[in-house]
């Protein structure tokens, strides 16, 4: 185990130096605490010419120990309307599903957790999910609903915790 | 009791059985137990491991890949050799691509890197041959293949599946890349591959026995069992190797089925039923009445029109004289009798069912002892041997009929007309013929001192029924194949 956790610490601070270097467009990334490397704060940017452009979205992905063999856990902590985020934030996507929760491998292998997804890219796969929501298996029924039957409702939800988020800052 | 008796003696006792016209006739050379064929084997798990390596090398020569790469086309044909032939054969492509093959070629299980690389796990630099990959071109450093194969084979019978990290790429990663695994690992993931033969086999079977047995049966006619097939493993455990319930030979799996889930919801059910439903007075079917008014029309076919407060024919309740508000006691007793009637007649097939099974158990207790004693007693005596052997004899034909005939009330709850009465007619005989035996056998169980004098005509009645009992049965048996399937 503790072979493990040191080479997971070893991998995030790797990353987290190259992401302070080298920036990448449309999110940021930092730790929560300086102390603890395995939970990440990240602000992630609506992506423009979606519903969610312009708000400014925080949320924490925590590590397990024997990353990257585990997915991380990722949770927003602003208010969240979207039918892949859970009513109490936690997003759900296939690439965050630990790997042994499709033993038929239904799920196409590149939609898979494998250790190969670093925190840039699992946060362009939730970027990605914001411009373009899963409705068929929702995590936020309620949600997936007005997306699906009363738009208007499901923009005007967003619209107004754009603005919150905006307040926020 | 028999310890008295003697061969003059034919007023008492078991003499009633002495006399040939009662009995079913034997050929006397016939061998008592009933003549079944084995198709079927008891393994050890090297055994199975034995067989498993013979079937992916017979396979890895057929279809001309590495044993490893057998082992996966072989796993996703459930083991079937014939299966292989049959998909392989005709569509090779689609089986490829099934288990991550490339589409043509012989597949390559490990490669090593041959120029420096940067191992897309840890972003680490490594020289040549310091990397591997499935058979692609993704490598990886040994670190973290060890990780990856590490936290695979902890979800389990995954790792026997496992791609390459890579999410584009769909190589299969194969045994030979455990040897950079952790030996605890390498040890697991073989367990699972042993364990997948068995279980992913449409013809094998770990024995399920509740006492915990490591053994598994395989069926030997044909590449699946497709029907009820009692085995018994050499741990004593009995169970149908199609659904792994206990031993329930004449009566099919999903009898059995229906019938424990039935056991197991009924205290609830009953209760249920009780207080919201009410049966439709014509067809007996329970109905919820879940809203509305009081009119209530029973579903297809029966399309009965009742009023749900007395349960009479909704026509008058409109037509004639409204009188449910009247209390008639002769109808509210006639409910509670309805409702009464249907549990007694499932507590009547669930009691015999249960107690045929310890009458079982005891019966098998005593069979245990008079193994014991026929160990105990050397090849100098002879005839106890003998006499022993013919106990022995009546107490497999007493566990075998027990057994069935406590499936026999299974069947029974759900058997209705024609079928319902020959079974009460066959299970009437053969019960009645099981119970002299078993009391017969039990003659000399709870005798203290056997007097071999009296006893040769014992052991030769005592066989005879033996015989007769297994007759009956066996037509029983049949019954279940044809007139009662």
């Amino acid at each position: 185990m503790a072979a493990t956790s040191t080479q997971a610490s070893l991998l995030l601070q790797k990353q987290l130096k190259d992401l302070a270097k080298n920036p990448v467009d449309g999110f940021s990334a930092g730790l929560v605490d300086d102390s603890n490397v395995f939970e990440w704060q990240v602000t992630i940017i609506g992506p423009p010419e979606t519903l969610y452009d312009g708000g400014y979205f925080n949320a924490v992905m925590t590590f397990p120990q024997n990353y990257p063999n585990s997915p991380p856990s990722v949770r927003f902590t602003s208010e969240m309307w979207h039918p892949n985020v859970y009513p109490d934030g936690r997003v759900c996507i296939s690439i965050l599903h630990p790997p042994g929760d499709d033993p038929n491998g239904y799920e196409l292998a590149s939609e898979r957790w494998t250790p190969v997804h670093t925190v840039e890219s699992i946060v362009l796969s939730i970027i990605s999910m914001l411009s373009s929501p899963n409705d068929e298996s929702p995590a936020n029924i309620e949600a997936a609903k007005d997306w699906r039957e009363n738009r208007d409702e499901f923009k005007k939800k967003v619209r107004r915790l754009v603005r919150k988020s905006q307040e926020m800052l | 009791m028999a310890s008295s008796s003697n061969d003059d003696d034919d007023g008492q006792g078991y003499s009633d059985f002495d006399e040939e016209d009662t009995l079913i006739e034997l050929d006397s050379d016939d061998e008592i137990s009933p003549a079944v064929k084995q198709n079927y084997q008891v393994l050890t798990e090297d055994a199975v491991r034995k067989i498993q390596e013979e079937r992916i090398a017979t396979v890895a020569d057929l279809i001309q890949v590495p044993p490893a790469f057998a082992a996966l086309v072989l796993r996703h044909c459930n083991w079937s050799s014939m299966v292989v032939q049959d998909r392989w054969f005709s569509d090779e492509r689609r089986v490829r691509e099934a288990v991550g093959l490339p589409s043509s070629g012989i597949p390559v299980a490990v490669k090593r890197n041959v120029v420096p690389l940067t191992c897309a796990l840890c972003f680490d630099e490594y020289s040549p041959g310091q990397m591997r990959s499935a058979g692609c071109d993704h490598f990886y450093c040994r670190a973290c293949w060890r990780g990856y194969l590490h936290a695979a084979v902890e979800d389990g019978a995954r790792c026997l599946s496992l791609r390459c990290p890579d999410p584009s790429c769909s190589a299969p990663v194969v045994r030979d890349l455990y040897d950079v695994a952790d030996e605890e690992d390498r040890r697991r993931y073989d367990r699972f591959a042993l364990r997948s033969y068995v279980e992913e086999s449409k013809r094998m079977r770990w024995c399920p026995s509740p006492r915990g047995c490591p053994l598994a049966v395989e069926y030997l006619d044909g590449e699946q069992c497709k029907e009820t097939l009692d085995v018994v493993c050499s741990c004593g455990h009995g169970f149908c190797i199609l659904c792994a319930e206990e031993a329930h030979r004449p009566v099919t799996c999903g009898t059995v089925r229906e019938w424990m889930a039935k056991n197991s919801s009924e205290s609830e059910t009953t209760n249920w039923v009780l207080a919201n439903a009410k049966h439709c007075p014509k067809c007996r079917r329970p109905i919820e009445k879940s809203s509305g008014c009081n009119h209530m029309t029973c579903s297809s076919p029966c399309r009965h029109e009742f009023c749900w407060l007395c349960l009479g024919d909704w026509r008058p309740h409109v037509t004639g004289v409204y009188k449910c508000n009247r209390y008639d006691v002769d109808v509210a007793d006639h409910r509670r009798e309805q409702a009464q009637a249907s549990l007694d007649r499932y507590l009547h097939y669930y009691e015999r069912w249960a107690a045929h099974e310890l009458s079982r158990q005891r019966a098998r207790d005593d069979m245990f002892e008079l193994e014991s004693a026929l160990a105990a007693c050397g090849a100098d005596a002879d005839e106890a041997h003998t006499q022993i052997g013919f106990l022995m004899d009546a107490y497999t034909q007493i566990l075998e009929g027990r057994r069935m005939l406590r499936w026999t009330y299974a069947y029974g709850f759900y058997a209705e007309g024609a079928k319902l009465t020959l079974l009460e007619c066959l299970q009437g005989e053969a019960e009645a013929s099981l119970e002299r035996l078993h009391g017969f056998a039990e003659l000399e169980r709870n005798s203290t001192e056997m007097d071999f004098d009296g006893g040769v005509s014992y052991f030769k009645t005592l066989a005879k029924l033996t015989k007769q009992t297994a007759n009956y049965f066996e037509s029983m048996a049949e019954a279940f194949q044809t007139d009662l399937a």
